[in-house]
């Protein structure tokens, strides 16, 4: 009976094994070749190079944290300003496209916060609003001319927004389903980044002169 | 074994970095950065997401630096940050769609180790190539535990699993990145054939 691979890994690793199991593989001439072959796989593992950042890494790195704190010190108080100018701003660029007929959702429907707590079904109503503006925006943008740091940022929003999709969704099916205002948090969020994804969206059809 | 983010910092820097000076944090970012990029990379497989995570990492790092008590070093303190991250985008609903899971159907027997060639000592492109190929909980654990040190106690944590899976992972990975470089080789060996 050979050692395990779990076994030769912790012999490898110098972590405790059972002195029989290190009696064996002494006189296995498999299980010391397995050994053996295990060592120098991490040896190699070990030694793949370091691998450099995109050279921009950082500069993007420093504007996305400006932004950043600049919304934190500014957007508790004007959350709901922030909510009704890109929504504005949205519906001004796109003009007559930004409402599918079909859609009876319209800007007045959508009331933006204004600083009090939204419920939920205006957080809803603004998640459908944004989530329709954002995919007008993406039907118009060429995303050949999309440069890698804004693809992979749109990438990581519709990442956490998939994420808060499905915490919504085990929250809401779950048998004893969580109290509202947990729900209410999780659509204030997926209303946030939308509102960043159409931001995104927007700066980047405007930026390629679309 | 070294961490990569075992990384000494020049006097001073830490200090002006905390109080805000885009220099000196410029210099931590490239000390620390090819470090959490090449974690990244190796963890999640593909640079477009290893660059979100360097961002999303800096960005902590850069809001929460002011509360850096200095309790564990710096560069351990950012790596915490650059797992953490990691595994969020590994746990994502999305990026779970786009990548391979581990299907836990291969072998970590020693005779499945024994089965397989031994691949070519001098292969570090294939070495990097193969890890590509694992799942993505595989590429983790022998990136965490091989290359960064982490036990498997501190992975099955990490992971919310056993140590036994991160023991279990690292096995079967092995196993599987040597039976894909002797794949790689017999690909390889034929070429000549196909090109006559």
């Amino acid at each position: 009976m050979h050692a395990s691979l779990e076994q030769l890994i912790g012999l490898r690793d110098e972590e405790p094994v059972a002195v029989e199991v290190q009696q064996h593989v002494r006189r296995c001439n498999q299980c010391a070749a397995a050994l053996n072959g295990l060592l120098a796989a991490r040896e190699r593992v070990q030694s793949l190079p370091d691998l450099a950042p995109p050279s921009d890494a950082w500069q993007r790195i420093v504007a996305a944290s400006e932004r950043s704190s600049r919304r934190r010190r500014w957007l508790p108080a004007a959350a709901g300003l922030a909510v009704a100018a890109s929504v504005v701003g949205i519906v001004v660029y796109l003009g007559p496209h930004a409402m599918h007929p079909a859609d009876n959702t319209t800007l007045a429907a959508v009331p933006p916060s204004g600083g009090q707590p939204a419920d939920i079904n205006q957080l809803m109503a603004q998640s459908r609003y944004l989530e329709r503006a954002v995919y007008e925006l993406g039907g118009q943008s060429d995303s050949s001319a999309m440069s890698a740091g804004t693809a992979s940022t749109i990438a990581a929003l519709e990442d956490r927004i998939a994420l808060i999709d499905y915490e919504i969704g085990t929250a809401t099916q779950a048998p004893h389903a969580p109290a509202g205002a947990h729900v209410k948090e999780l659509w204030q969020q997926r209303v946030d980044l939308l509102q960043s994804l159409a931001a995104v969206r927007y700066a980047q059809t405007a930026n390629t002169g679309i | 074994m070294s961490s990569r983010f075992d990384q000494g910092i020049p006097d001073g820097v830490l200090e002006r970095a905390r109080a805000g000076d885009r220099a000196a944090q410029g210099e931590l970012f490239a000390i620390f950065g090819p470090a959490v990029f090449g974690l990244a990379r190796r963890m999640l497989g593909r640079s477009d997401q290893a660059d979100d995570v360097l961002q999303e990492t800096f960005m902590e790092v850069l809001k929460s630096l002011p509360q850096f008590r200095g309790e564990a070093p710096l560069g351990m303190w950012i790596r915490r940050i650059a797992v953490n991250e990691c595994l969020m985008h590994m746990r994502s609903h999305w990026h779970r769609f786009r990548l391979p899971l581990d299907t836990g159907a291969e072998g970590s027997s020693v005779e499945d180790w024994l089965a397989s060639e031994d691949p070519p000592p001098d292969k570090g492109v294939d070495m990097e190539r193969a890890l590509e190929a694992l799942s993505p909980e595989a590429r983790a654990v022998v990136w965490l535990h091989d290359v960064e040190g982490y036990t498997h106690v501190e992975i099955g944590r990490l992971m919310k699993a056993t140590p036994s899976f991160s023991k279990s992972q690292l096995a079967r990975a092995y196993v599987r990145m040597r039976q894909w470089a002797g794949e790689a080789k017999e690909v390889q060996a034929c070429m000549p054939a196909l090109n006559n």
